[in-house]
């Protein structure tokens, strides 16, 4: 069942420029939010919401918010939070990892294979909790 | 069968790191079938943890008011092992934040906190060897760009590798610089020697893995190892976050510290050659 | 001046805005500049870092010239910047650098970008360059910086810079405005016998002078300080 934009689960991933993990963070959001689960999740612009714009805040604040953050800095987490958001889980890509010794992800500007297939994980992972959420009444 | 202790928390009921303080001696008494003291009841009636006390002891505070250390100082009390809940935090880059109640993030953190409290050397030397390791330390920096490099101004030893040996006595702890830290990134993955293993000057004694690069960890020193620290192969990001205290791999036991020091460096000399590097520096 | 000659390190800083495609080119654009159009020169600065609290981008970005690129008019990335670093050398915003370019495909995942999409990372790319060069002080083709804009002095703050006529070259002193709105602060006459020495021994501090053209200068300044003066009147 398709969900009103208000009541999707947001997605929030960090973004970070520099690493790799900041654009797995990102392409993962991308494939739950337009490919595995479109309906039921959307995303929103982490600066937005740290310059403290009101729609995002309130977005944040009355929705359940899934977390995704490159490495253990935890930018998207620590913002979220800080604007008092609805953080149902706090993904790490860097986690993501531990099952990949030897992975070659690619760059901060460009996923290799490893990159896409750990990406694709990371997705499925938060997809499978967006729908937890969205079907879950009691949560 | 696993060392069981008892453990010492503080009462910390009015700040945030109190709760965290009272979630990880839970957690370490579950998981070594310990015994918890609370530490109101045996400021007034000590002999109803007699029995208790005669496990090994570990204090957990929360900041540094350091209610459960007074307490167990003022007992006598004999101290395995503590834990200064803030200041852990601190060096993490983490917080204990503002609410009573700890969120999901804090109670990871209270997790990892908890395996570093219970992470064993080999038998007979963690005791001596927490001591003899935890005087704090003074670091010189060097900036380049929006990078800033730490280097421990004493104590440390440095070969040419980025890798650091820290020494106490006729021990040695070696561990990866924060230059060679930032250089790898955020580490997947590190392993350790087998304890016992000797090793040369400069062999490899375990590795590191980032998505960048796998790395040997080149000992600075001779020696045999007597221990690993398993914190860092579970959660290899401690040394990212503390690469010279918490970040350690190994220990040895030093072979013969006065000819391997002939080749390495010391902080002020380490400090010109990351100066050097830094401008090569490519993140 | 031999500082002048060495490139500044400038930083940039994305809003990489994950909610609409220009955030994505943002982003891309950046990752185009430090690593193909102008490596070594350029830092990029990690907004969400940023805005977490990172000392070294902070510092940074308070201590170097600075650029920006904002996927929207909301300008998160220019907003956060100000606030926490101080101003910045030059801001930008895709939508705006976009116009009259081939309309962007939507798509925001690397996966699902266009030959349009891609063109455009090059277009932002380019332009943020230029901007690049210009808050260093380094010059790209036969384009000087404008008069007035931020020169390169050694601590490349980005001062505001003046130009004077040295035996007929051309010569821009980083800081000059703000030495002669010193001296007018402090009462220092055009036609006063002191005016040569004191312009140039407060000039020498950000610009090195040869003795055999210090007369040179010395007229040349004072000349450029009764201008100075007569335009303020």
């Amino acid at each position: 069942m398709a969900e009103s934009a208000s009541s999707k689960v947001l997605v929030i991933p960090c973004s970070g420029i520099g690493k790799v993990h900041g654009l797995m963070a990102r392409e993962a959001t991308y494939r739950v939010v337009e490919g595995l689960e479109p309906e039921t999740s959307d995303t929103l612009c982490l600066a937005l919401l740290v310059k403290g714009d009101e729609e995002a805040v309130a977005a944040v604040r009355t929705r359940p918010c899934i977390t995704i953050d490159g490495c253990p800095k935890l930018c998207s987490y620590k913002n979220v939070q800080l604007a008092g958001g609805n953080i149902a889980e706090s993904v790490r890509v860097v986690d993501a990892f531990k099952g990949h010794k030897g992975a070659q992800p690619g760059t901060a500007t460009e996923l290799a294979g490893d990159g896409w297939t750990i990406t694709d994980e990371i997705a499925q992972q938060i997809a499978a909790r967006v729908r937890e959420l969205c079907g879950g009444e009691e949560q | 069968m696993a060392e069981r202790f008892a453990v010492l928390p503080c009462n910390g009921l009015d700040k945030a790191v109190g709760p965290l303080a009272r979630e990880i001696a839970l957690a370490v008494v579950e998981a070594c079938q310990g015994e918890l003291v609370c530490p109101v009841l045996f400021n007034n009636l000590p002999a109803r943890y007699t029995k208790a006390l005669e496990l090994p002891l570990i204090v957990i505070d929360g900041c540094g008011t350091r209610c459960a250390t007074k307490l167990a100082g003022e007992h006598e009390l004999k101290t395995a092992r503590k834990l200064q809940v803030a200041e852990a935090l601190k060096l993490m880059g983490e917080s204990a934040g503002e609410s009573l109640t700890p969120d999901a993030q804090r109670l990871a953190l209270c997790r990892l906190l908890t395996e570093r409290l219970l992470s064993a050397p080999e038998e007979g030397t963690a005791l001596d060897s927490e001591a003899a390791f935890a005087e704090p330390v003074e670091y010189a920096t060097v900036t380049h760009d929006k990078f800033i490099f730490r280097i421990p101004r004493q104590g440390y030893l440095f070969n040419e590798n980025h890798c650091w040996a820290r020494l106490a006595g006729n021990r040695a702890r070696v561990g990866i610089s924060d230059y060679m830290q930032q250089e790898l990134g955020d580490l997947t993955f590190c392993e350790l020697p087998e304890v016992g293993t000797e090793v040369g000057q400069f062999d490899a004694v375990g590795s590191v893995e980032s998505v960048k690069a796998v790395s040997d960890i080149i000992s600075p020193v001779s020696g045999r190892v007597v221990a690993v620290n398993p914190a860092v192969a579970e959660t290899p990001e401690i040394i990212n976050e503390d690469p010279y205290v918490h970040g350690w791999v190994a220990e040895l036991e030093l072979h013969d510290l006065e000819s391997d020091r002939a080749l390495l460096l010391e902080g002020e000399a380490y400090l010109a050659l990351v100066r050097q590097k830094a401008t090569d520096y490519r993140p | 001046m031999s500082m002048a000659e060495e490139p500044i390190k400038v930083g940039i800083i994305s809003c990489a805005g994950e909610e609409i495609p220009e955030g994505t080119i943002s982003r891309l654009a950046v990752r185009r500049v430090l690593e193909h159009l102008r490596p070594g020169q350029t830092v990029s600065i990690c907004l969400p870092l940023f805005l977490a609290g990172n000392e070294g981008e902070r510092d940074f970005a308070r201590n170097f010239p600075t650029i920006i690129i904002d996927g929207c008019d909301k300008r998160c990335a220019q907003w956060g910047t100000e606030k926490h670093s101080g101003p910045v050398n030059a801001a930008f915003v895709v939508t705006e650098m976009l116009k009259g370019a081939p309309p962007l495909s939507g798509a925001r995942s690397g996966r699902d970008l266009t030959e349009a999409d891609l063109a455009a990372v090059e277009l932002v790319a380019e332009q943020l360059a230029a901007a690049l060069d210009q808050a260093a002080g380094t010059y790209t083709g036969s384009q000087p910086a404008a008069a007035g804009t931020s020169s390169a002095c050694g601590c490349a703050v980005g001062l505001p810079s003046g130009t004077i006529q040295v035996n007929g070259k051309t010569i821009e002193i980083a800081g000059l405005p703000l030495i002669f709105q010193q001296c007018q602060e402090d009462g220092l006459a055009a036609g006063s016998p002191d005016t040569p020495a004191r312009l140039l021994a407060v000039v020498r501090v950000y610009h090195a002078v040869d003795d055999s053209e210090e007369q040179a200068y010395a007229a040349a300044l004072v000349e450029a300080y009764r201008t100075s003066l007569a335009s303020d009147r």
